[in-house]
């Protein structure tokens, strides 16, 4: 029976159960995941087509098992599908910082990041760069962190500013695209814009972030046939509520666990 | 005047001829709204030109902001 080990295929013969396995791949192994599922009772039975993680905590894992491993917890169904995909994020502040992280961190194949923007100090009370990195683009900057979890997906940093009118060339072959944008103006042009230019993708949205309110006001609509909006849609930063990380953050995750239902095959 | 607005049938009490007139009944500020009328998206630019019917169904996003 066909087996995958660390992402690779093997042929098994007879019943094997997990410390088996372990025995003869990787022995001495003490992270032991099967399908998503960490195991610890190694009498469990390795069965056709199953998905299985072994790592020696400690140890440099070999590249070619990496990008397996760090999606072990992860089932194989949905992370080959958000392999596939490609998203595009408007902006890379406090909501975009975190978007493209989480994507990334799930093994979305190719993410499409444009801001025009660089990192300076009022970014970092809620967005996820670093004192090291003022005065880099965000782009760039994004792009390095990403690179230091997940280096096998495919970031395309465009350090431009997003209009109505350029809104569909920038993300070219993108299934979906995250509306990350500060202002008001620019949320709504930039929705226009993909919505108008781009007729087949999905737009997920946020309005309305602002301040300490109660996080659980922040929830997801669909509006139009392919909007949706993530938020309380009141809350505004222009009225002195000011921008906190948990609550950008909140908007943000939900963003992003849209899409990823989305590129799942979820119907919302 | 009838329109369809978010979902929900309204009577308008004075009649309206174009999309920027029906955001401004409604109080939305335009640089602020993406709007589809009859599921199709409305350019920012053509608000003031793009003309309502009676029955029409008009989507209005009115975005606040902060990111």
């Amino acid at each position: 029976m066909k087996v995958y080990i660390n992402g690779g295929q093997y042929d098994l013969g007879g019943s094997p159960t997990v410390g088996h396995v372990r025995q003869q791949y990787c022995p001495g192994a003490d992270v032991v995941i099967v399908n998503s599922v960490p195991v610890s009772d190694i009498s469990t039975a390795v069965c056709e087509g199953d998905h299985v993680c072994f790592f020696k905590k400690g140890n440099l894992p070999e590249q070619r098992e990496l990008e397996t491993l760090i999606l072990a917890r992860q089932p194989e169904a949905i992370t080959s599908r958000l392999k596939a995909a490609c998203v595009g994020i408007a902006g890379a502040g406090g909501l975009g910082s975190v978007v493209a992280e989480n994507l990334a961190r799930s093994g979305v194949g190719k993410l499409v990041i444009a801001d025009f923007d660089v990192v300076e100090p009022s970014n970092l009370n809620r967005q996820r760069y670093t004192l090291a990195q003022l005065g880099l683009t965000k782009v760039q900057a994004l792009a390095d962190n990403i690179s230091g979890f997940n280096p096998f997906i495919t970031v395309v940093p465009v350090h431009e500013r997003i209009t109505f009118e350029n809104s569909g060339t920038l993300f070219k072959g993108c299934g979906v695209v995250a509306e990350c944008l500060d202002s008001a103006a620019e949320k709504a042009s930039i929705v226009s814009g993909i919505m108008k230019h781009m007729p087949q993708a999905k737009i997920v949205a946020a309005s309305g972030l602002a301040g300490i309110g109660d996080g659980a006001a922040i929830v997801v609509r669909k509006i139009f046939s392919r909007l949706y909006l993530v938020g309380d849609s009141v809350s505004d930063a222009d009225d002195g509520a000011g921008l906190f990380a948990s609550r950008v953050g909140i908007a943000a995750s939900m963003q992003s666990h849209v899409i990823i239902r989305l590129l799942a095959g979820e119907k919302l | 005047m009838k329109l369809r607005v978010n979902g929900e049938d309204r009577i308008l009490d004075k009649p309206l001829n174009n999309v920027g007139q029906v955001l401004d009944y409604f109080g939305v500020p335009w640089v602020r709204a993406a709007v589809e009328l009859n599921e199709e998206v409305v350019d920012p630019g053509l608000f003031d030109t793009t003309p309502v019917r009676d029955g029409d169904k008009i989507e209005i996003v009115s975005f606040v902001g902060g990111g």
